[in-house]
């Protein structure tokens, strides 16, 4: 038992961290609305008698104001909306909703150590209207005290707009007195240019091949069961992976030591990975015990790597260190990418791996001694599957919504942007970025893309049928883009001024 | 409801692992309260009365996330099973290390330290006796000093 005993370190601080999250009760909440709000049927059918003369009286007095409270009675009509947030609906009647349903939540995590949400992101389907412009969806980002951090508005599965939204006017101020919506700011304008992007397709090889990295003089490949380094343009000379493995294969070599490269196989009990310090000449099986790896880049003097889920870095691909530590029941990363400015800055995107949630984007300046969360991300509903860093530490990020789109972060004023991508394109498809800060893309299907960030416009590069769709995309220089496809890689030499 | 709501908030907070619905459980409660005051008389109510039907609210709300597992509010499987040792913050890692407890565990641990009830009170919060309490807090204890390090054993030497 304990008696007039001082407070516990561990219970001040759990309070601490309680009031660091922001976890207090609303002091405005009292039981007393909530059962008087329930008592019987007779209030309620005169509420209803009173609401339904008054809707009346303002339809037939205020012609101006039945508008707005017709779409607010019908916003709140289907049941499924009516557990929205108070903030969630005050936007809806600016934004005149009507037809509201209620279409998915998911929690958000916008923290890191992923643990508790710290928000949640509703889609709404009906009709909304924000600075005149029409849409079918609405995508509301809500913090953990249910206010309204930011909403995009879609058409046809694509952004249309993004409501930017005050989020203390809509908490603080009484419904009556609230300021109007800031107004509405559309995704950039892009183009699509009328003809394709000047240049040739030079085939490197015939035949499918898995990975490609260049690192100096030095150009490593892969494909099913064989890797080979080409160099001053001699013929490849394919050797059989080590081992006798026969499972798909990545390969990365270091552009600092270009005879450094780390080669892992898909094997049926996880992955087996290798490193050389001499061109290949010689392989040696890696201590590490992890049973899946992937994604595996050379930026600088360091191999990257998700390891179990998490991320990872080896300055000899031996030797591995998780800089990211997720639990790997519950999150993983998507993707990340790396600044080839600067090697130790890295960003990340991390999603949940049971499909419930929506993971942070994070951002480590220093090698990922330390994550910080990049803020604003806008109300997409969707984390990035595909992001590249770009000049001056901008990341360009792919989502995958039903039209996917490219949002871009800028460091300076730490937000983000969302670029279309040229109508028709289906959702998935690999990114890849320019020195200069120009983007390629590959979809699943039909030309590639590039976007020339200057004049936000986007230029087809034709692609014959027969090769097959592409599943690999690495930007060499400003000009030339390398690309795997079904049934040869190539790569495509932009020529003249470009555009 | 001044005096217990961040407290009482707090608590629904650690046992469901989810804001939403622990603000969910902590009106549902003062609700009940209220009604059963507004029956039985103000005086009759008390905060022991108070986290019992937290408590139990808690309960069912989890028994229905077991039963729905498709709700999107779930949070309880997203939660990070890392070493405590880890994250950086130490308050953070405590915290972390306190929800990483089994749920008879965690509700004693953050009765008894965090809302500074007595072993007493807290056995008659949870309907058990306090000889059970005790195990618990022990038990979880145990659990919390290979993840705390040095703070366990501050702990241990404390109580």
């Amino acid at each position: 038992m304990k008696d007039a005993r001082t407070r516990d370190p561990l219970g001040t601080a759990l309070d601490r961290h309680f009031d660091r999250m922001g976890l207090f009760w609303d002091r405005t909440w009292h039981p007393r609305r909530r059962a008087r709000g329930s008592r019987g049927w007779m209030q309620w059918t005169l509420g209803a008698a009173a609401a339904a003369g008054m809707g009346w009286l303002a339809w037939a007095v205020v012609p101006h104001a039945s508008h707005a409270t017709s779409r607010t009675l019908s916003a709140a009509a289907k049941s499924p909306a009516e557990s929205l947030p108070q903030s969630v609906r005050h936007l809806l009647v600016d934004v005149r909703a009507q037809n509201v349903e209620v279409r998915a939540s998911w929690p958000v995590f916008a923290s890191y150590p992923v643990a508790a949400p710290t928000g949640r992101n509703w889609l709404l389907a009906g009709r909304f209207f924000a600075d005149g412009i029409p849409g079918d969806h609405l995508s509301v980002l809500v913090d953990d005290r249910s206010d309204v951090q930011s909403a995009v508005l879609l058409r046809q599965g694509q952004p249309v707009a993004q409501v930017l939204l005050p989020p203390a006017a809509w908490v603080a101020a009484p419904a009556s007195s609230r300021a109007p919506a800031a107004p509405a700011v559309e995704p950039l304008a892009t183009a699509v240019a009328a003809h394709p992007l000047s240049g040739v397709w030079v085939t490197g090889g015939v035949g499918r091949i898995e990975s490609f990295t260049a690192a100096g003089p030095a150009v490593y490949l892969t494909r099913p069961g064989a890797w080979t380094s080409l160099s001053s343009g001699r013929a490849a000379f394919w050797d059989p992976l080590p081992d006798g493995k026969t499972g798909a294969a990545a390969i990365a070599a270091l552009p600092a030591k270009p005879a450094t490269a780390l080669l892992t196989v898909e094997t049926g009990a996880g992955t087996a990975g290798f490193y050389t310090q001499d061109g290949g000449r010689h392989w040696h099986r890696w201590s590490l015990a992890a049973t899946s790896v992937t994604q595996v880049v050379a930026m600088g003097s360091r191999f990257w790597a998700v390891v179990d889920g998490s991320l990872a870095t080896s300055s000899d691909g031996d030797h591995w260190q998780v800089v990211l530590p997720l639990a790997d029941s519950a999150w993983a990363v998507r993707d990340y990418a790396i600044n080839p400015e600067d090697p130790a800055q890295v960003a990340v995107s991390l999603t949940a791996v049971n499909g419930q949630g929506l993971g942070p984007l994070l951002l480590s300046d220093n090698g990922g001694q330390t994550w910080q969360v990049l803020p604003n991300y806008p109300a997409l509903g969707k984390t990035p599957a595909d992001m590249v860093m770009l000049p001056g530490g901008r990341i360009a990020a792919l989502v995958n919504l039903k039209v996917p789109v490219v949002a871009e972060y800028d460091p300076q004023a730490q937000s983000w942007r969302v670029i279309p991508l040229p109508r028709g394109t289906a959702p998935g498809g690999r990114l890849a970025a320019t020195p200069a800060g120009d983007l390629f893309y590959a979809p699943p299907a039909g030309p590639l893309w590039y976007y020339q960030a200057g004049a936000a416009t986007w230029w087809p590069i034709p692609v014959p049928a027969a090769w097959g769709p592409p599943h690999l995309l690495v930007a060499v220089g400003d000009r030339q883009v390398m690309t795997a496809f079904a049934t040869r890689w190539c790569i495509f030499v932009r020529t003249g001024t470009g555009a | 409801m001044e005096r217990e709501g961040d407290r009482v908030l707090r608590y629904a907070y650690v046992l469901l692992k989810n804001r939403q619905d622990a603000e969910d459980v902590v009106q549902e409660s003062f609700l009940r309260l209220w009604r059963h005051g507004l029956r039985r008389g103000m005086d009759s109510l008390s905060p022991a009365l108070l986290f019992h039907t937290v408590t139990n609210l808690c309960k069912d709300r989890l028994r229905y996330r077991r039963r729905h597992p498709e709700e999107p509010a779930d949070a309880v499987s997203a939660w990070p099973a890392e070493p405590a040792e880890r994250f950086p913050d130490e308050d953070a890692r405590i915290f972390q290390a306190v929800m990483q407890l089994a749920f008879p565990e965690r509700q004693c641990v953050v009765l008894y330290y965090y809302l500074d009830h007595s072993v007493r009170e807290v056995a008659e919060a949870l309907g058990v006796t306090p000889q059970v309490v005790k195990t618990r807090l022990y038990r979880a204890r145990q659990h919390l000093r290979p993840l705390l390090g040095e703070l366990g054993a501050e702990r241990e030497g404390m109580s």
